[in-house]
């Protein structure tokens, strides 16, 4: 694939093998335009996760092609992987928290470490308002829920208004009224020009302008 | 605004935060120590050497049909000498002092024996040592006189000195190595632990450059405190040490004990910025390896 055909596509997988202990579970080629909605399915252990890892760039394949705004990312493109990890807003399964801070300062670190010099406080108000943790957001992350942290892990992914939203299985723990909300918010995001990959067990909520991948390994 | 630096100081070494400042004094005032007994060694056995080296012995004995030296030779001797104070130092040594040295008093009371006349002259300028030699034997009228420099003698001492030198600057490299390992153990096992938390900022695009110097500051910043408290305990412990010990080459200088507590206080200072700053070096790119070794999981 040349240089323009690539640039055309924010992100794509060029002939991805996974070797896993010696094995090839997985092999992807794939090409996201700005502004898909990708939903990711499979069953457990079927590579989700490994796949949605090669997304946000916390791997490199061993064989097979990356490219990110129409240049190839290579274990030496550092600068640029940092640059596009700032620019993305991960949320994984059992993410990490920091338990004796508050709901706000979890959340604030992200702006902190992405460098987001914006008035952050009207942004925040925004997601706390959208997932309801307006009346927590002051208590400590250590006297909080499942569902409540998994709301501060979005919101925290959100805060920066990512252009690209990688999530893996973001509904966990999170009540059937909650995942309605929270897939909406991912559709209405995406509407606003959020390109959105997600990892997910339950189909039930999306619409059918999402591409789904299914992996079957 | 939350301070990402803080934030690190705070995730890092929450629970053993005592620890941390207790064996860092423990640690860093035995470096310390190490270098003002170095550093005040290095200048008392200096100092000694030049001393001793510069110091010439005359003997002058009686000839042989005379009971003692007459009184009008040591006179002129101490006469020339004191003529020529600008260019030598000299010091007569006096009967009681080199029969007390030689144990002897007791027996010269009974037998009468008489001693030679000894005096000492200090100067780095050899001619003027062959000058004063040529002038002692012309104003005593021939008299076997007998010179023994000092340096000469000095060969086995200086060796001595080197070995305890070499001795000492040993110990304080291996506390130093062991300093080093302790602080990378600690930040080691602070690593492990915080390592979600740290795995988290990197997908947030945090650099391993950023994250190397953020931890590596906030590390130093815990040993700090326990850093400065040892720098003044030890200069208070090392200028008691040369009150009570040590000797003192500058007779005249009032200012001797403040101006050596201050020497070894400033010294040590500068010795402190530069370890930490060593640590400081060596921690960053501890950190920076160990991140970018993370940057990509392995699959």
């Amino acid at each position: 694939m040349n240089k323009t055909q690539t640039q055309n596509y924010i992100f794509s997988l060029e002939d991805i093998s996974i070797e896993i202990k010696g094995e090839t579970p997985l092999k992807v080629s794939l090409k996201v335009k700005k502004g898909d909605f990708i939903i990711i399915k499979g069953k457990n252990s079927s590579g989700k996760s490994m796949l949605l890892k090669l997304f946000y760039l916390k791997c490199l394949p061993s064989k097979g092609k990356i490219f990110f705004g129409g240049n190839e990312l290579k274990s030496s493109s550092k600068a640029s992987v940092q640059e596009f990890r700032k620019q993305t807003g991960v949320i994984l399964q059992n993410d990490f928290l920091i338990p004796f801070l508050n709901v706000y300062q979890n959340i604030e670190i992200a702006c902190e470490i992405q460098r987001n010099t914006n008035k952050i406080e009207s942004r925040m108000n925004e997601i706390f308002n959208w997932l309801s943790l307006q009346d927590i957001k002051n208590e400590k992350i250590q006297n909080l829920s499942n569902s409540q942290k998994q709301k501060v892990v979005i919101a925290r992914a959100l805060i920066n208004n990512p252009k690209l939203i990688l999530a893996d299985q973001p509904e966990t723990f999170l009540d059937r009224d909650f995942r309605k909300k929270i897939m909406f918010l991912f559709s209405s995001l995406n509407k606003l020009g959020s390109t959105i990959i997600m990892t997910t067990n339950d189909l039930s909520q999306f619409d059918e302008n999402c591409r789904i991948i299914t992996l079957d390994t | 605004m939350l301070n990402f630096q803080d934030l690190l100081k705070k995730t890092f070494f929450i629970t053993n935060n005592n620890f941390i400042h207790g064996i860092s004094f423990i640690v860093v005032s035995l470096i310390a120590i190490h270098v003002a007994i170095f550093f005040n060694f290095y200048k008392f056995s200096n100092d000694w050497i030049v001393g001793e080296s510069e110091k010439t012995t005359f003997i002058l004995s009686k000839n042989g049909n005379e009971k003692v030296i007459p009184d009008d030779v040591t006179s002129k001797i101490i006469k020339y000498l004191e003529e020529n104070q600008e260019s030598t130092k000299f010091r007569v040594l006096d009967k009681d002092l080199i029969q007390e040295s030689l144990g002897i008093k007791s027996i010269d009371d009974i037998f009468g024996l008489s001693l030679p006349f000894v005096f000492l002259i200090q100067t780095s300028n050899d001619k003027i040592i062959d000058e004063v030699y040529t002038s002692i034997l012309k104003i005593s009228d021939n008299r076997i006189v007998e010179k023994y420099p000092h340096k000469d003698q000095l060969f086995e001492v200086v060796s001595l000195f080197k070995r305890i030198k070499v001795i000492i600057f040993f110990m304080l490299l291996v506390i130093s190595i062991l300093f080093a390992f302790l602080v990378l153990n600690i930040t080691k096992a602070a690593l492990i632990s915080n390592y979600k938390f740290l795995e988290m900022t990197q997908i947030m695009g945090e650099s391993s450059y950023g994250l190397s110097k953020n931890i590596s500051i906030s590390i130093l910043k815990r040993i700090l405190p326990g850093s400065i408290i040892s720098i003044f305990f030890v200069s208070i412990v090392s200028s008691l040490l040369i009150k009570f010990f040590g000797v003192n080459f500058y007779f005249f200088s009032d200012n001797f004990y403040f101006e050596q507590t201050l020497k070894t206080l400033i010294l040590l200072i500068i010795f402190i910025l530069i370890l930490l700053l060593l640590l400081l070096i060596f921690l960053m790119l501890y950190l920076f390896y160990f991140f970018e070794k993370r940057f990509f999981d392995k699959i």
